[in-house]
């Protein structure tokens, strides 16, 4: 081959491969790391001043199934925001998370044209479903019957032509408030064929999302000056005679593609052992933009070092603009939306803990894709027990989540004191949309499972649990998981069997309470009379006292739990005790009733402390409704508690889980006085509550 | 003038210790009406446990939450006693600054009689003058609103984050001052009822209008003075009531005395207030 015709053949490969894969695009993965069945090409315009997306997707989806497919089910989620009589609509009653929608603001999606590769129009055989809830004006799920069945393995490439309107202000994650854009859930998107079926819910107003793994490229136009973020890398930007800029985005092995704009971004630059960070702040939050790289570096860290490899090389931090709060508190593959406000003190950690619970989905969901529609707690709850890990190791457990002017509230206590306020409503394992109310799905998709996984942490301890989360990382990584296979890997990696705890928590409303409701020691009387050696007969007292003495030495424990016996009668040689010796081996009869106030059976330890600084542990199945602990020995019980060290955290009240001898005055009397110096500074200077009107300024 | 009229406040008020204890045990007898009721729906819940012994040292976070959860309602049902408890203070208060203001215009010792029947005499009146404040008292409660109008006006409708910061802590600022621009009017048609005798409210209240306005100056460096030395009491207190948090009997008792004592200083700033604000009218009345 001469010279020339090795560069012409150069040449033409070279164009091959760049019309293949894109000019200058990055390709972060050298193999696939998911399955990759559901794809799209998206060209994107933004009108801004319209609120309009202009949009061209090219969908490519394989069947996985073993069986041909006769249809496909489409998402087009803002069409929840089309009208009041959306299913999103009714249920939230058109509030979201505080925010609620501009009487011009609402939003939709229509596709104005649908083909396949055959250039056949598809948009005629379609039509709206409502599987969840026959509500006929939700127009959410869209429904294309297939002229011809999909085999098994044959890849569908359909065409769509589309125009989206955003709501304002954005609402449930997406939307545009003034020059700031949020994209969430924008184009059609398709459902997850799974099990013989379509996986394909409404919109709920309490309910995530669900979708396949896949590659995208998106290019997105916007007005020349604004600053765009988006999930995965940035190939390239061109300028376009009309003034605008259009930013090409690639992204590998991800199931969502969310993107924001604005011209009115700070850029903050940072990194994170191999993951660069790009935080996108608003002007007014300038001052507060070291705390968002840091929150991003330290949560970057901690999720690789503990639970394993961020796969991508990149994330996007956004900080949604004043007035667009609903967009605040998401996640998207390698792009999250935080919450800051300005002036917010530096002992006051939400802002903190946003980006850390919100790039911790970066891992529970987007590697790990579980179902958020059905089983909301697989990603929620697992995520707020990393949530509260992040906080209590970076921060200290006592005020992880609040440390300012003396008051220390950790998160776990937050997230405690959610669960509680109604923990017995609805079982968490349902769909989101079933819950009794959006509190009620919050508390059984956050809290519950959170303060489950930190109860079952206590039990396996820190470092099983670690493994646990490692393996769950590392065997469903870009699948499907449910709830039964996370049970099954905390089974496996324990070496316990939870389905005992895991089915009580997750499947029934059964609440978890014991206390110690009652406690007595009373001194043991002498054996006297009859049939028992009289009081003053000096073998008397010394056979009396070798029996107590025998008790005493053999610890004297009576349990009907353990087993352990009195060992009295062994032994031990005779003595002759005088009245100090008598008065010195005083025994008590210390009695202890537990109770189980709940439905929720746990095993418990009891710790009974005596007045010698003694410390017993019993240990009770925590089956029985009420339980009675008896000891005999030389000293008082002073107190008795349940689950001394506050492991099991699903218990609704811990206040009740202890019992003392004595009252305890100091701390009552101490408590009081508190009261009352309130009430009397209340009464004299009421106007210094003025002074918390700063937390409103809007007041 | 101004710390020549502190200076005999202050020594008139050492003079009648009996009525600084007065002050002192009403606002501990109203409190308790309130406090003890808390307290013991705080201490039933608590009951014989551990709980209640970690009451000793530091707040329990934990603790709290549950006792507002399984509580919350006994607590809350006492919100309204609260109210009223503060107002019917509030009202005792009235009552009392006739009496003290009568006995800080004189330079003679404690006398209950002249106290309680001065009480008794400007009650009405008082309230009277109370209710004349009101309009006064919204008029400068505008203010605040007079900062959204500046900020709207140089920032629109959509101002920054931080704008909204800095104006919430202005409107924060604004609202003490309506305080105590309305406190300073209120204060001083008092003492004007007292010195004057002056029986037909509207008339009291004009003269105390073009009081203040004539010496406003000084009325105000005064009030801000005694508004100084609040903050500087509570800057004393709360560092030393910090340190107090070890769970033993000895360092409890000595942070309810430490409590109780700033209750009492406090007592005694609005008598020392009373004081001074009669001696400075005196003062300007004499040179007037």
């Amino acid at each position: 081959m001469t010279f020339s015709r090795a560069a012409c053949l150069f040449c033409l490969i070279s164009l091959l491969i760049m019309l293949e894969t894109g000019a200058g695009q990055p390709v972060p993965f050298s193999q696939p790391k998911s399955p990759r069945i559901a794809n799209y090409d998206i060209d994107v315009r933004l009108d801004a001043k319209a609120r309009l997306l202009h949009g061209r997707q090219v969908l490519r989806w394989r069947n996985t199934a073993g069986h041909a497919v006769e249809d496909l089910h489409f998402h087009l989620y803002l069409n929840g925001f089309r009208n009041n009589q959306s299913t999103f609509m009714r249920e939230s009653g058109g509030r979201h998370r505080g925010e609620k929608l501009d009487e011009k603001g609402w939003g939709y999606i229509d596709i104005d044209s649908l083909s396949n590769a055959a250039g056949e129009e598809l948009l005629p055989l379609t039509a709206f479903i409502q599987p969840d809830d026959g509500n006929t004006n939700d127009k959410t799920v869209l429904h294309l019957p297939l002229p011809k069945p999909l085999s098994p393995g044959e890849t569908i490439t359909l065409y769509f032509a589309f125009t989206a309107k955003l709501p304002e202000p954005p609402m449930a994650r997406t939307g545009i408030k003034e020059e700031f854009v949020m994209a969430g859930q924008w184009f059609p998107k398709i459902g997850v064929y799974e099990n013989g079926a379509w996986n394909c819910h409404q919109f709920h107003a309490h309910s995530e999302f669900y979708a396949d793994f896949g590659v995208y490229h998106v290019n997105i136009t916007v007005p020349k000056g604004h600053i765009v973020g988006a999930t995965g890398l940035c190939c390239a930007t061109a300028d376009n005679p009309d003034s605008t800029v259009t930013h090409r985005y690639h992204a590998e092995d991800v199931h969502d593609f969310a993107w924001t704009a604005s011209p009115d971004f700070l850029v903050l630059n940072g990194k994170s052992q191999d993951v660069e960070i790009r935080a996108l702040l608003q002007k007014d939050h300038a001052g507060i933009g070291p705390r968002f790289l840091r929150a991003a570096e330290i949560a970057v860290a901690w999720f690789q070092d503990r639970y394993g490899d961020y796969p991508y090389p990149n994330l996007t931090v956004v900080d949604p603009r004043r007035g667009a709060g609903g967009a605040g508190g998401m996640e998207y593959p390698t792009l999250i939306t935080a919450w800051g406000a300005y002036g917010i003190p530096k002992g006051f950690r939400s802002l903190e803990m946003v980006i850390m619970h919100e790039f911790g989905h970066n891992y529970w969901y987007h590697l790990v894709a579980s179902n958020e529609f059905e089983e909301a707690w697989l990603d929620e709850g697992i995520n707020t027990f990393s949530e509260m890990q992040i906080l209590s190791d970076t921060y200290g457990e006592a005020g992880s989540m609040v440390d300012l002017c003396g008051i220390r509230i950790s998160d776990s206590q937050l997230l405690r004191m959610g669960y509680i306020a109604e923990p017995g409503l609805d079982p968490v394992l349902q769909p989101a949309w079933k819950y009794y109310s959006g509190s009620n799905y919050s508390s059984m998709s956050y809290n519950k499972p959170g303060l489950m996984l930190l109860t079952l942490q206590n039990m396996v301890g820190r470092e099983t649990m670690n493994r646990i989360l490692r393996t769950w990382l590392e065997r469903w990584r870009f699948k499907h998981p449910r709830s039964a296979d996370f049970i099954a890997v905390v089974n496996e990696v324990s070496g316990e069997n939870f389905d005992w705890f895991f089915d009580q928590v997750l499947n029934s409303t059964a609440v978890l309470d014991y206390s110690v409701s009652e406690i007595s020691s009373e001194e043991v009387e002498q054996n006297r009379g009859f049939d028992f050696f009289p009081a003053d007969s000096t073998a008397a007292v010394s056979a009396t006292a070798t029996l107590t003495t025998d008790t005493v030495a053999a610890g004297g424990l009576e349990s009907d739990t353990t087993g352990r016996r009195n060992k009295a009668g062994a032994d031990s040689g005779k003595e002759v005790l005088d009245d100090k010796e008598k008065e010195e081996k005083k025994l008590y009869h210390s009695s202890v009733k537990v109770r189980r106030l709940g439905e929720f059976i746990f095993p418990v330890e009891l710790q009974l402390i005596f007045s010698d600084g003694d410390t017993l542990i019993e240990k009770w199945d925590g089956r029985s409704r009420w339980k009675e602990f008896s000891v005999t020995r030389a000293s008082r019980l002073v107190s008795a508690a349940i689950d001394p060290k506050n492991k099991i955290l699903l218990d609704v009240q811990l206040t009740n889980n202890s019992r003392t001898l004595e009252r305890s005055s100091r701390g009552k009397a101490k408590l009081a006085a508190r009261i009352l110096f309130w009430t009397q500074f209340f009464m004299d200077m009421p106007k210094f509550f003025n002074l918390f009107t700063i937390f409103s300024p809007h007041l | 003038m101004i710390t020549s009229a502190l200076r005999s406040a202050l020594a008139r008020l050492f003079s009648l210790k009996r009525l600084w204890f007065l002050y002192y045990l009403s606002g501990l007898v109203f409190a308790a009406v309130v406090a003890l009721p808390a307290a013991w729906i705080v201490n039933s819940y608590a009951g014989r446990t551990l709980a209640a012994e970690r009451l000793s040292g530091f707040m329990d976070v934990t603790f709290l939450i549950e006792l507002f959860r399984y509580r919350g309602s006994a607590l809350s049902a006492l919100f309204p006693l609260l109210m009223m408890t503060t107002f019917f203070f509030s009202l005792v208060m009235l009552f009392f600054s006739g009496g003290a203001l009568k006995l800080m215009a004189g330079d003679h010792p404690y006398r209950p009689r002249e106290f309680w029947d001065a009480c008794s005499r400007y009650f009405g009146r008082f309230v009277l003058l109370f209710v004349c404040s009101l309009p006064l008292l919204a008029l400068l409660f505008l203010l605040p609103a007079l900062a959204d109008l500046v900020r709207r006006l140089f920032w629109g409708k959509d101002p920054g984050d931080n704008i909204t910061y800095w104006f919430g802590v202005i409107k924060m600022g604004l609202r003490y001052l309506a305080l105590l621009l309305w406190a300073l009017f209120f204060d001083y048609s008092r003492i004007l009822a007292v010195q004057k005798r002056e029986k037909r409210t509207h008339r009291l209240a004009l003269a105390a209008l073009r009081f203040a306005n004539r010496h406003f100056g000084r009325l105000f460096i005064l009030a801000l003075l005694l508004t100084v030395i609040s903050l500087l009491g509570l800057l004393v207190y709360n560092p030393v009531a910090d340190l107090l948090h070890a769970p033993s009997a000895m360092t409890i008792a000595v942070l309810f005395l430490w409590q109780q004592l700033y209750m009492f200083f406090r007592a005694g700033l609005r008598l020392f207030s009373h004081s001074s604000q009669m001696k400075l009218s005196q003062a300007l009345a004499r040179d007037y």
